[in-house]
């Protein structure tokens, strides 16, 4: 039988380099290590293209190569004949290596040594086993098949977006055993993810935002691809990055208008992956752990497939919650409670309660204009169409984020304060309850 | 490859390297090209230094004993899975020869000194063990002079050609 790619895919997790023999236009035979041997698909590798060199030269005069490859748990080897295609210096490939190389580096004390300059992808023309006994493996801890299986049925019983968010982390653990975990979603504008659940965490981190692009996470929004990092890397941490950006700034524990990423100090291993609804990016599941090489391929084809599930279940029922409208009331039992200061800056949204930084963007935009409508009228109940209605929230007409910033706005409150908290009282519509008198402040 | 008349002379430096407890692979090339490539069980360099001798498994390596034998064409890469050091010879008059006795000790020495490395990287040991198996009664030996040498650490010094 005719080996493919699949079948030997736990010798391209990169903890044994392979071994590349190519050949100079006159003949001469040369070898090399490379780092990297990437599954693509069935029929296609991904070599790391590290350093401009003798291989270089050579596989560009003679595209066809050997490889060897060595499975690291029982010791089997293959060699490969590869037909060089092409370089992909950009793009989901490129940046799902760099993410991997970084970690590989790191662990062979190779940072800022190895760097990807490319990914060398190659036709997979034959695969040889090399002969002799080898050792057993044990079997996989989990079928990740029936994990996946079990996983969508879960997330299908959730009828509540807020329950939804929670259930999604829940099953990531009770299924799949990621103990660490974050769901975030893609902000209106696009350039941002905001944090709208964790789990396994000292703090929930609910609000904390990371750029499309930066790191694991941003890269698997930017790229629509999972992006895994196999050991602790400097170049991926964001807990790391945020205490230098702090130290940077003089000193304090984050920064001030921040909330902190609540990710491990120094995960071993990191796999991030799209939640997709059809072709739109509605966020980012990310899931670490203190481990070295947690998440494989496997783990990463189940969260991926995962990650869309997630997605339409999402997309389903923020839809869902949008249908029902009614007329708000206007009830306004009085708060009792000493009076607390909202300030409300304009430049960015950001909202401060106290001294206590809350919330900003569309979520502080959001709570301002509440915040108002309770402090000048007594207001208690809302709608969501209100909300939508209001020209200065900009919120978007479609693809509406608007219960998910309720979600989010709701969580931070009930971290916060306890004076203050938003509460669901039927389909899009909510009660924004004060138990203590708010005096408003537009801090310009 | 520099065209170089006369062989080598290994530094010692370079000889002691080779002759450790490196991962060593070879690759040769057949009449259209098409490299081939396996992994060695044991080197040791002759007393002038100009000779390598490098053992395999003639079942496992059969394709690049084949294209040796045909073509005398070699690289061998050596590297200490520990450090990331690495080194690469060429040769042109490589020829295959029967396995002596003196071999099974070499085989036998090169192995430890291997598993002694890897076992700081936590591979255990008979892990490694598969790796360096051979499934004849006993391995073959590759012999060649090499003309060049080249230095393949990672970095900015890789592929420079060493004195």
């Amino acid at each position: 039988m005719k080996l493919t790619l699949d079948a030997i895919r736990d010798c391209l997790d990169g903890s044994i380099p392979g071994t590349l023999a190519t050949c100079a236009a006159d003949g001469t035979p040369n070898v090399t290590f490379v780092s990297q041997v990437d599954y693509v698909d069935s029929e296609h590798a991904a070599l790391s293209f590290q350093f401009f060199s003798k291989t270089r030269e050579n596989v560009l005069a003679n595209p066809e190569v050997r490889v060897t490859v060595v499975n690291p748990l029982s010791g089997a080897s293959y060699q490969l004949r590869l037909r060089y295609l092409r370089t992909e210096s950009a793009g989901p490939l490129f940046e799902r290596m760099k993410a991997k190389l970084a970690g590989i580096a790191s662990h062979e004390g190779m940072a800022g040594v190895f760097r990807l300059r490319g990914s060398d992808v190659y036709r997979v023309l034959d695969i040889q086993p090399v002969p002799g006994p080898v050792l057993a493996v044990e079997a996989p801890r989990r079928n990740l098949l029936a994990a996946l299986r079990q996983a969508s049925a879960r997330l299908a019983a959730s009828q509540e977006l807020d329950a939804l968010f929670d259930q999604a982390l829940a099953t990531l653990r009770d299924c799949f055993g990621v103990e660490h975990s974050l769901l975030l979603l893609l902000a209106e504008a696009g350039d941002r993810l905001y944090t709208v659940a964790s789990l396994g965490y000292a703090r929930s981190g609910v609000g904390s935002e990371i750029a499309v692009g930066d790191g694991v996470i941003g890269v698997a929004a930017q790229q629509r691809t999972a992006i895994c990092v196999p050991h602790a890397t400097a170049e991926y941490s964001y807990v790391r990055a945020q205490r230098e950006a702090a130290l940077a700034l003089g000193g304090g524990e984050t920064l001030p208008r921040e909330i902190p990423f609540p990710g491990l100090a120094e995960p071993h291993s990191q796999l991030a992956v799209p939640i997709v609804a059809g072709s739109r990016l509605l966020g980012v599941l990310y899931a670490e752990s203190p481990e070295d090489r947690r998440f494989g391929y496997d783990d990463e084809d189940a969260l991926s497939a995962y990650g869309a599930q997630l997605g339409t279940a999402i997309q389903l029922l923020q839809q869902s919650a949008a249908e029902d409208e009614g007329e708000p009331e206007t009830a306004s039992p009085r708060p009792l409670g000493a009076p607390v200061q909202v300030r409300h800056y304009a430049a960015d949204d950001s909202i401060f309660l106290g001294e206590d930084y809350l919330i900003k963007g569309v979520a502080g935009a959001i709570f301002w204009k509440l915040a108002k409508a309770h402090a000048e009228g007594g207001r208690v109940e809302f709608c969501n169409r209100e909300l939508r209605l209001d020209a200065t929230l900009r919120l978007p007409e479609v693809g509406d984020n608007l219960e998910t910033r309720l979600i989010l706005l709701s969580r931070r409150l009930a971290e916060r304060c306890d004076y203050l908290a938003i509460e669901k009282t039927g389909r899009g519509r909510f009660r924004f309850k004060a138990t203590r008198s708010l005096r408003l402040v537009e801090a310009g | 490859m520099p065209s170089r008349a006369a062989a080598l002379t290994l530094a010692a430096e370079h000889q002691a390297f080779i002759q450790g407890g490196v991962s060593i692979t070879a690759g040769s090339v057949n009449a259209e090209h098409l490299p081939s490539m396996a992994r060695a069980i044991g080197c040791a360099v002759n007393a002038d230094g100009r000779q390598v001798r490098l053992l395999f498994c003639p079942v496992r390596a059969g394709g690049l004993l084949a294209d040796i034998a045909a073509g005398g064409r070699v690289a061998v890469t050596f590297s200490q899975p520990t450090s990331n050091r690495t080194l690469q010879l060429k040769g042109r008059d490589a020829r295959v020869e029967a396995g002596s006795a003196e071999d099974e000790a070499l085989r036998e020495r090169y192995a430890r000194a291997f598993v002694a490395d890897l076992a700081k990287l936590h591979f255990p040991e008979a892990l490694v063990r598969v790796l360096l198996q051979v499934l004849a009664p006993a391995p073959v030996a590759v012999v060649f002079q090499p003309e060049a040498a080249y230095s393949q650490t990672p970095g900015p010094g890789a592929g420079a050609a060493l004195p």
